[in-house]
């Protein structure tokens, strides 16, 4: 066995998804026709176990659709993102600053504030997660709707 | 984190597979033999993406089977070292927490990189430390002073990859059976990142009470015992291992850790890492 290219090519999480989804839909029509037929241990194993994770409802990757992808990827074309931070914001989905800042690297040097602001809504808007509203953010002031939040304990009345 | 990366390999197409369509007779195969396996300095293969080319099928002699050199593109999960992951807590060890993400077991939070890490006997997980930032006139304690995140077991947490590490641990047997022929066999284990392991308990004292428990046939654990009095070494549990007590000792078997062939080593030191859903009140 050779390795030719190490790093051929990244792919999102949606891919990967409809990869797998395919594969097993495939392998569905194939049971059909030949009720018997068996399927390698390792193959299911690692197709059920990926399917699940990725469909899980925390996963972006379940609610993704391809014209998504291609509009998110327009519209942050001006901000000149490197390949990878383009990737981990389709995969993660970022809702707020605090998100955004973990992703991309020396976002305060490359990045005024407003940009990232701005990035927050193009997100909410092109990656929508379903039932969520989202608002532009004004300055000075988090994106208060969120439900899965990490350290917005500024916004937590004080328990007495 | 998943990536496509280009092989080569000879794949070889038995007699009663003959029936399949050339691109089917080498997808079937190809899954067959790389579908959630580990290949060194590559990661952990998925299943084939597609492929780019294929030569001729020669039949060798002594073997009816055909071998083709084929060239095609593997879906491969491979993190970028300072990508950012979600996976869920699947226990507390010695040396940090261990995150899983379902089909990938082997991932590592250490505890001992910087001090904001304790661990809590009542409960035996981890605590990461974050710095309240309710000004100190308004602490009710000294507790206060942090805040406490606790790393329960299926607690959903946010890292970042830090680092990653490929071990050569040898093959652990054949592929799975191929289907054609032998459909209604059960296939062997394939060698898969994480398996079960069991320890062999061995008393070192001169007590006659032998204990034994049996010991998974894969592992090549080396054992070797700590005596310590009742307590010494506290409530820590040392990831799979049990501890017994003989005569008035308190014998926990410290078990090498297992070599595992890839392992991805992650770290929550930073905002907006750790728990995704955190009660902190």
């Amino acid at each position: 066995m050779q390795i030719i290219d190490k790093r051929n090519a990244m792919l999102s999480n949606y891919e990967i998804l409809a990869i797998l989804r395919e594969m097993d839909d495939k392998q569905k029509e194939q049971v059909k026709t030949k009720p018997n037929m068996k399927f390698p241990e390792n193959l299911k194993t690692i197709q059920f176990e990926v399917i699940q994770n990725l469909s899980s409802t925390q996963s972006p990757a379940s609610t993704q659709t391809p014209e998504q992808i291609e509009s998110i990827l327009n519209n942050l074309k001006k901000y000149n993102l490197t390949k990878s931070e383009k990737l981990q914001i389709i995969n993660l989905r970022p809702q707020n600053l605090v998100d955004l800042e973990l992703i991309i690297e020396d976002c305060e040097d490359r990045f005024k504030i407003d940009a990232l602001r701005e990035m927050i809504y193009i997100i909410g808007t092109k990656l929508p997660i379903p039932g969520k509203v989202v608002h532009r953010l004004e300055s000075g002031q988090e994106n208060l709707d969120d439900d899965d939040e990490t350290m917005k304990f500024i916004h937590y009345p004080m328990e007495q | 984190m998943f990536i496509l990366t280009v092989l080569r390999d000879t794949i070889h197409i038995q007699p009663y597979d003959f029936h399949k369509s050339k691109y089917e007779a080498l997808t079937d195969e190809i899954n067959r033999i790389y579908a959630n396996k580990v290949i060194q300095e590559i990661g952990l293969c998925i299943c084939l993406f597609d492929i780019l080319s294929a030569s001729e099928e020669v039949v060798h002699y002594g073997n009816g089977a055909s071998y083709a050199n084929v060239t095609f593109r593997l879906v491969v999960f491979r993190p970028f070292i300072g990508e950012i992951l979600e996976g869920t807590v699947s226990s507390n060890t010695a040396e940090g927490v261990k995150v899983t993400l379902g089909y990938f077991d082997d991932i590592l939070i250490p505890t001992n990189q910087d001090d904001k890490w304790k661990f809590d006997h009542e409960t035996q997980v981890w605590v990461r430390l974050w710095d309240n930032i309710i000004p100190e006139e308004e602490w009710e304690s000294v507790e206060d002073k942090y805040l406490y995140m606790y790393m329960d077991k299926d607690l959903p947490i946010r890292f970042r990859v830090i680092d990653e590490k490929f071990t050569d641990v040898g093959t652990k047997g054949p592929p799975p059976k191929r289907t054609g022929a032998v459909a209604g066999q059960k296939a062997p284990m394939p060698a898969s990142s994480s398996l079960p392991s069991d320890v062999m308990i061995n008393p070192i004292t001169t007590s006659t009470e032998t204990v034994t428990s049996s010991s998974s046939s894969n592992e090549q654990n080396s054992r070797r015992m700590i005596p310590g009095s009742s307590g010494g070494i506290g409530g820590m549990t040392l990831g799979s291992s049990s501890s017994t007590i003989l005569g008035n000792k308190l014998i926990i078997p410290f078990n090498n850790t297992k070599q595992v062939p890839y392992e991805l080593i992650g770290s929550i030191a930073e905002r907006g890492l750790g728990a995704t859903v955190w009660n902190w009140s």
